[in-house]
């Protein structure tokens, strides 16, 4: 294994210092930028005109092109959104970093542009990952239940599905929600979610970009196995103040991004939720909060320095003791308060702190430093007590039941990737990547305390990849090598890419790789509706929770404005995890005992199409998928189904530009139902005092098959309405204020609530049914204004 | 056009609640019912919860038996029998060497005489520490249940007792036979509960902050349990929350439930 290390390292000495023999050709590079804003442009395609040599600027607005003739040569910059540019340049060995190219942004074009971009250059580019999917902000704020949240948008893109109804957990392809990598700009954030809304941290204000790479990706990433969410903020208005404010009915929010000096700018965001009907209801008082804010100094065109911070914090307290007391304080015989306590308390909180560098060191090597600091924290409480004595029947109805779970985290990292344009043919990409894990977890399960686990490993991770483009295929090899200290050994994880353009509208992709991760997660979601979170777990002299994935597909351009993209793939788990939930405390007594081990595996196939036709715009698309688990102690290692299995899943976003100033948006989903066990018999389980020898009892169901039933099938449709106001109170409201532009939007969502999404099935021993429960008994309704400025 | 429309949402309409079953009310209502995947169904087994303890109030045993059936999940009322099981035979078995030596039938008692009805006791029967018992209950048309116990020592404090008026902290002596502390603080109409498991191999320290002030009142009561009692009372998985994966809880052979014992001692004036 040292061997391999020495060879990653000594290839990295190589290339640097070979790099003085390829800066002997002439190769540029530089930034692509937005003139009014300074913001970087993300996709932009700059050509040497005349040629077919043209390049796409990264997910940093950067961009390398080779094989320029030295002297006067002309390079088109174009984008969707902006006026295409040419620009001259006198290329010779001192000038080899360009000044950054500043785009113009087109109006009408930017007006026109539908909620999904195909770009012309997307398909034959360089791109060679094969489950890339793209979500633009614009498309997130025009789903009508997903408006303003990415959690709830990912889950209408093919692949992606949901889970326990009050959780904001995702599935990608059938693996657990612990496989999925969150990224703030190059910062894992750990649980980012709020609580009362089950929806993520991230305000859609502050975000410049998000691609999801649900499998196969390449040797970049790694330490989860299903998926990458990967979110690019922005960097602040370089030019003028501009801002954003959001109240409505549910929350309130702000942006607001301005010049600091011609070099550098700040941008803020802030939300503040109040749970009003919460407070009215449940008698608690419960909010969340989530704070952004980001400093980018361009130092010059060859160094940016960027500052970010960000902060949650989630307050929860539910008693739903103070719901029944709107009835009436007794039911029967029975005292809501007396005999029923029924709690729920939640605190959550998600930080996070980096410093990046950004630094063109030659036109051919760009080198990305970060440092960041992630910390989370929950202490999450729920109770369930009830006591109702049957003198009559001489009996006792009893249940207490209660849980306890807390978990604090710390990640701190510092990392280092390397691009080096060795021709435009060919790409090396390397990085390392240092992590210092501080993990604490403990739990009281019905008064008893599992104890503590506190656990401080470190990841060191580095990886290589080399993209190379021979005529029209496209192979990117890599390898990812990490040593984990709680593991010991070096472990390598090879991936392979490839892409084959058939014709320029016509793309074959395939993907192989191997992926570790030794950082799973405990999967409390089924011991109750309350535990909702990832808490992470770090594995500890056990081999890592493993996955290899095989995918083949093919994109296509069926015309100027739309594609569809036909993905397969297989994940074969030859190592997985789940936590027993079915332990007691004699047996099973510490944490790092209820760890059991098994095997896994998923498949499906995913068709999309994407485009715009006329006013319309948005997306289709069609899952099929399988996934499966086996483990020992769960029916004597009988394959069931996962958790998260959808058979079939169509999903489809619309939006249709009804007249300038109006948008309309409706959403829909038909899902098949998710796998549940679905009790088939009910045993007393009984409570015993000693001090009275007495006990209660109450009934709950047992089934000794898992997943042994499948839920009806989810449907879900939603409208939604943005307005651009010219007159009336929203107008007043812009006029007063002094802003520019004001926007009424209004959802209505659950239009089929005359059909229940069943999430809950109970037992009816006295009925021949068993009485379903749903929580969209009524469609919902909001408003709210945005106004710009 | 508007025809167009009505037929589409016509048909919509139709494939939506052609999952209906045979009341489409309830369906349309509340939702449909489950489609389940495998043929497992109700599973008709006796469940017990059974303590042996060595006390004796006004002579009366403070040891028994309750005997019930599971419940079919839905239509259980076409099983035509009562819940609670009443006429079952229920003998409990001193062991020693593997032999079983003594017997103790546990009869079905009049509830009027116990809070708790539907009970099986042997009235005179005192279950000796560190003693193992054997239970079989056996009941037409059910799988005879079978188990054993072995009754725990009386809980043992090793040392003083340290009180003050806020903090109570004591050490339970390490007992093989223990798995399980049940730790009652009595003050008037306040007390303090607490489970705590046992330290592996070594003296268990307990440290008790009541939300009272303690008092010469104050009474401390320390329960402790066999490992069966121990299983079942430190069961995790017991939450109502549907649709969760939940094999049955039990202790015992032939059935469900739990039959184990427990022991214990009160301390005073600390």
């Amino acid at each position: 294994m040292k061997y391999i290390i020495n060879k990653i390292l000594i290839t990295f000495l190589l290339i640097i210092f070979t790099q003085n023999i390829y800066n002997q050709t002439n190769t540029i590079s530089g930034y692509v930028t937005d003139e009014n804003t300074g913001e970087t442009i993300i996709g932009a395609t700059v050509v040497l005109k005349g040629t077919l040599n043209g390049t796409i600027t990264d997910l940093n607005g950067f961009f390398t092109l080779s094989k320029i003739p030295e002297g006067l040569n002309t390079l088109n910059i174009s984008h969707l959104s902006y006026i295409t540019k040419e620009i001259q340049i006198d290329v010779d060995q001192k000038k080899s970093v360009l000044d950054v190219i500043k785009l113009s942004p087109d109006l009408k074009k930017i007006s026109e542009v539908a909620i999904v971009e195909i770009k012309p250059d997307e398909i034959g580019d360089k791109q060679v990952e094969i489950s890339q999917l793209e979500i633009t902000p614009k498309a997130i704020k025009s789903i009508p239940t997903a408006r303003n949240d990415i959690f709830k948008a990912i889950k209408y893109l093919p692949g992606i599905g949901d889970g326990e109804t009050f959780s904001p957990l995702y599935s990608a392809r059938g693996g657990d929600p612990s496989e999925n990598l969150v990224m703030l700009d190059g910062v894992v954030m750990y649980n980012p979610y709020h609580y009362v809304t089950t929806s993520g941290i991230f305000n859609v204000q502050t975000v410049k970009k998000i691609d999801i790479l649900v499998g196969g990706f390449g040797a970049e990433y790694g330490g989860r196995n299903s998926s990458i969410l990967y979110i690019t903020t922005k960097d602040g208005n370089l030019n003028e103040i501009h801002g954003e404010i959001e109240p409505s009915t549910t929350h309130t929010k702000a942006f607001i991004e301005f010049p600091v000096n011609e070099k550098s700018s700040i941008t803020a965001a802030g939300r503040y939720y109040y749970d009003l009907p919460g407070m009215f209801f449940l008698g608690g008082r419960s909010w969340f909060y989530d704070l952004n804010l980001s400093y980018t100094n361009r130092i010059n065109n060859k160094n940016r320095l960027t500052l970010k911070l960000f902060s949650s914090l989630d307050r929860v307290n539910q008693d739903i003791n103070t719901m029944f007391s709107y009835f009436s304080n007794t039911f029967d015989d029975i005292d809501v308060y007396d005999d029923m306590d029924i709690d729920m308390k939640n605190n959550w909180g998600a930080h996070a702190i980096t410093g990046i560098l950004k630094t063109i060191i030659s036109p051919k090597i760009y080198l990305r430093t970060q440092v960041y600091g992630s910390f989370h924290s929950s202490d999450n409480f729920s109770g369930m007590k009830f006591r109702f004595p049957v003198e009559e029947e001489g009996i006792l109805v009893q249940m207490d039941y209660n849980t306890s779970f807390k978990a604090k985290i710390k990640d701190l990292s510092a990392k280092s990737t390397l691009n080096i344009n060795l021709t435009n043919n060919n790409t090396v990409k390397l990085g390392i990547e240092y992590n210092d894990y501080y993990f604490k977890n403990s739990a009281i399960i019905n008064d008893i305390d599992k104890g503590e686990n506190i656990r401080s490993p470190n990841l060191i991770s580095t990886f290589i990849e080399d993209k190379i483009m021979i005529g029209r295929l496209i192979i990117r090899p890599g390898v990812r090598a990490t040593n984990y200290n709680y593991y010991g050994n070096w472990l390598l994880e090879p991936r392979f890419n490839s892409s084959f353009n058939v014709t320029n509208n016509f793309k074959i992709n395939a993907a192989w790789g191997q992926f570790n991760q030794h950082i799973i997660s405990m999967n409390t979601q089924e011991y109750e509706v309350n535990q909702m979170l990832d808490y992470y777990y770090p594995l500890k002299d056990r081999k890592p929770l493993q996955s290899i994935q095989y995918l083949i597909g093919f994109e296509k351009n069926i015309s100027y404005h739309s594609n569809v993209s036909v993905n397969f793939y297989y994940k074969e788990m030859p190592t997985t995890y789940m936590f027993d939930l079915n332990e007691d405390a004699v047996e099973r007594f510490s944490f790092s005992d209820i760890l059991l081990k098994g095997t896994g595996e998923s498949y499906g196939a995913e068709i999309l199409w994407k485009g715009n036709w006329k006013k319309f715009s948005g997306w289709l698309s069609y899952g099929y998928a399988k996934s499966y688990r086996s483990y020992n102690e769960i029916m004597d290692g009988k394959k069931f189904l996962f958790d998260y299995d959808r058979t079939h899943s169509f999903k489809t976003i619309v939006n249709y530009k009804i007249t300038e100033n109006i948008d309309y948006n409706t959403s829909l989903l038909v899902l098949t139902g998710l796998p549940r066990t679905i009790e088939r018999t009910q045993q007393s389980f009984y409570y015993y005092d000693p001090i009275s020898n007495q006990y209660g009892f109450y009934f709950f169901g047992i089934s000794e098959t898992k997943n042994n039933a499948r839920l009806p099938f989810h449907l879900g449709l939603d409208f939604g309405i943005k307005k651009e106001i010219r007159n009336g109170f929203g107008y007043d409201l812009m006029n007063y204020f002094n802003f520019k532009e004001s926007y009424l939007n209004i959802t209505v969502s659950n239009v089929f609530f005359f059909r229940r999404n069943v999430i809950w099935y109970f037992g009816l021993p006295t009925m021949n049914k068993y009485l379903p429960v749903g929580i969209n008994f009524f469609p919902s309704f909001s408003v709210g204004y945005t106004l710009k400025f | 056009m508007l025809k167009n429309i009505i037929y589409i949402l016509i048909i919509i309409i139709g494939i939506i609640f052609s999952s209906c079953s045979d009341d489409p009310a309830f369906d349309i209502l509340l939702g449909g019912q489950p489609r389940f995947l495998t043929e497992d169904g109700y599973d008709k087994k006796l469940n017990v919860f059974g303590v042996l303890r060595p006390d004796l109030i006004q002579n009366y045993s403070q040891s028994f038996i309750h005997l019930e059936r599971t419940l079919a999940a839905v239509n259980d009322i076409e099983n035509g029998e009562d819940i609670f099981i009443l006429d079952a035979t229920i003998t409990s078995y001193l062991v020693e060497d593997g032999v079983l030596i003594d017997s103790f039938h546990f009869e079905y008692q009049n509830p009027d005489n116990f809070f708790n009805a539907f009970e099986y006791r042997d009235t005179s029967f005192i279950p000796i520490a560190l003693q193992k018992y054997k239970l079989i209950c056996k009941r037409i048309d059910y799988e005879t249940i079978e188990a054993e116990t072995i009754i725990p020592k009386k809980p043992h404090i090793n040392g003083n007792i340290n009180a003050d008026d806020n903090s109570i902290n004591f050490n339970l002596t390490n007992d093989t036979s223990i798995f399980l502390f049940d730790i009652y603080l009595i003050d008037n109409e306040d007390f303090d509960f607490s489970r705590i498991m046992p330290s592996e191999g070594a003296n268990t320290f307990v440290k008790i902050n009541p939300e009272f002030t303690l008092s010469n009142n104050t009474i401390l009561f320390v329960y402790s349990y066999d490992t069966n009692l121990a299983t079942y009372l430190s069961y995790s998985n017991n939450f109502i929350k549907p649709g969760a994966y939940r094999p049955p809880i039990t202790t015992v052979n032939g059935g469900y439930g739990c039959f184990g014992s427990m022991n214990f001692e009160v301390f005073t004036n600390f």
